[in-house]
């Protein structure tokens, strides 16, 4: 509920992707970052799935009341 | 193997887009929240308001709240102190005060302790019965949901009765602020929080139209309840309240949120009893993915959109609380490689980037905040500001514990507990 303040308040690892590849460490904080990435891609995956729903059901609601319109006249 | 690093790059801009997505959407809320709304009145009507107080031991908080209310400068009121079976002296209390003004109604075993939702549900049941709403149209009846320790402010009435001049507004919730919250810095964290939630996203969710409700300081129209289908206004759900505003919507009632009165409550002032308070919400939230159809269904595409991402937002913290972890073993692998090699690897340059991205947004809610705390000024504002990005970490804590309690189906929660 009160969750949306902390989504704008990360600490990402934008800079630690330039720093140099041999400082150890450095792999697994890249693996926690694209497993976060990863999980984001689903959700958008997940988010299309739901809209593509949500377009279905509005279209058959709308050709419910059509079709109920042409049976009134 | 170029293919494994291409995926790798993908998935590492994958998690920077979220995060740029997430400032968009803050951004955006942000610049239509301080949109004004011109409002006259359009229908002075007299309506009758009642305040519902469902209190399971609440001695320590009730007796304040009472004297708060009875004490409203409106004509046309009640209070109904809902005592979902308490083993205090909650009863003795409601019943002290002016009995023309407040009202008891004792729930008892088996049928208490069910949660508030039911001890809601009940209390409604109960001013149907009782007669208490005879002689009374429902579209001018205009209940508010007050926690125990809720104080609500004098002018309250006043502040929330032009929005239901509109014949369409379904419920108005009020600010929530901190009545303690000069007891601390874990205190002053929550009136923040409260604040930025009420200033920014809820008042920008008036031009959109999916302002949720938040449980305490809630107002609505009786017979914008009668329309909701169940046993009851109220869901068992742990966030009642959200079930509830979302619910509203999909009937096509319009929810307002009303920026000039404000309900101030306790705040919590252990982080563990804290944790514990949101990992509540944060597994009713989850629940709430129940509504998902609903909103598919009946609600129009602008307040559906914003809805949905409002009820996914907790699926998108689990995710962002691997980021600062990730950034936590960056920079001390860092920090230890540069000791080994005697000079520092990167610029300092370089946490540049990571301060702009995190604490950009402790300006704006810097700035939201000193306007309703002058006495503080703006700097004070902001770095107070700066400390409430590390707070929002405890959402993190929180989330991943009222995620292993919906995975392992753990219901039953402890009500936070009054000082």
């Amino acid at each position: 509920m009160y969750g949306r303040p902390a989504l704008g308040t990360l600490l990402p690892l934008a800079g630690a992707m330039a720093a140099p590849e041999a400082i150890p460490g450095l792999p697994l904080a890249k693996a926690l970052q694209a497993t976060a990435g990863a999980g984001f891609l689903f959700y958008c995956l997940t988010a299309c799935l739901i809209l593509l729903v949500r377009i279905r059901l509005r279209r058959q609601t709308q050709r419910q009341a059509h079709a109920g319109g042409t049976r009134d006249n | 193997m170029p293919g494994a690093l291409v995926i790798t790059e993908l998935l590492l801009w994958s998690s920077i887009t979220l995060i740029v997505m997430a400032g968009c959407y803050n951004t955006s809320l942000f610049l239509l929240s301080r949109r004004r709304i011109r409002r006259s009145r359009i229908d002075r009507r007299e309506r009758f308001y009642v305040f519902l107080l469902a209190c399971l031991n609440e001695e320590k908080v009730l007796s304040e709240s009472l004297a708060r209310i009875t004490s409203l400068p409106a004509g046309n009121f009640m209070a109904l102190v809902i005592d979902d079976g308490s083993d205090d002296r909650t009863s003795e209390i409601a019943l002290a005060a002016d009995p023309d003004l407040v009202r008891l109604h004792r729930r008892t075993p088996p049928n208490a302790r069910r949660g508030k939702g039911a001890a809601l549900n009940d209390g409604v049941r109960h001013l149907r019965e009782s007669g208490l709403l005879d002689g009374h149209d429902p579209a001018d009846v205009v209940l508010c949901v007050v926690d125990a320790d809720g104080r609500l402010d004098p002018h309250v009435v006043q502040s929330v009765d032009p929005y239901f001049d509109d014949p369409g507004t379904g419920a108005v919730q009020v600010c929530v602020r901190m009545y303690n919250r000069g007891q601390g810095l874990l205190a002053r964290m929550q009136d923040m929080e409260f604040v930025v939630y009420g200033d920014v996203f809820q008042s920008a969710r008036r031009f959109i139209g999916s302002v949720g409700m938040g449980g305490n300081g809630q107002f609505m129209r009786l017979s914008a309840l009668n329309t909701l289908e169940g046993a009851g206004p109220w869901s068992d759900s742990l966030t009642e309240d959200l079930d509830l505003g979302v619910r509203l919507i999909a009937k096509g009632w319009t929810n307002m949120h009303c920026t000039t009165a404000a309900v101030s409550q306790q705040a919590v002032l252990s982080l563990r009893r804290l944790i514990r308070q949101r990992s509540r919400w944060f597994q009713g939230h989850l629940q709430s993915a129940g509504l998902v159809p609903l909103i598919l269904r009946e609600v129009p595409t602008r307040p559906a959109l914003d809805m949905l991402y409002h009820l996914s937002s907790p699926v998108l913290i689990l995710l962002t609380s691997l980021l600062p972890i990730s950034f936590l073993v960056a920079l001390g692998a860092t920090v230890v490689a540069s000791l080994q090699v005697g000079h520092p690897l990167v610029s300092p340059m370089w946490l540049l980037g990571p301060y702009l991205l995190s604490f950009t947004t402790a300006y704006a809610y810097g700035f939201v905040y000193a306007k309703r705390e002058r006495e503080l000024g703006l700097v004070r504002c902001v770095l107070l500001a700066h400390v409430f990005v590390f707070y929002g970490y405890i959402w993190f804590f929180a989330g991943w514990w009222g995620f292993w309690r919906m995975l392992t189906g753990k219901q039953t929660w402890l009500k936070t507990a009054r000082t």
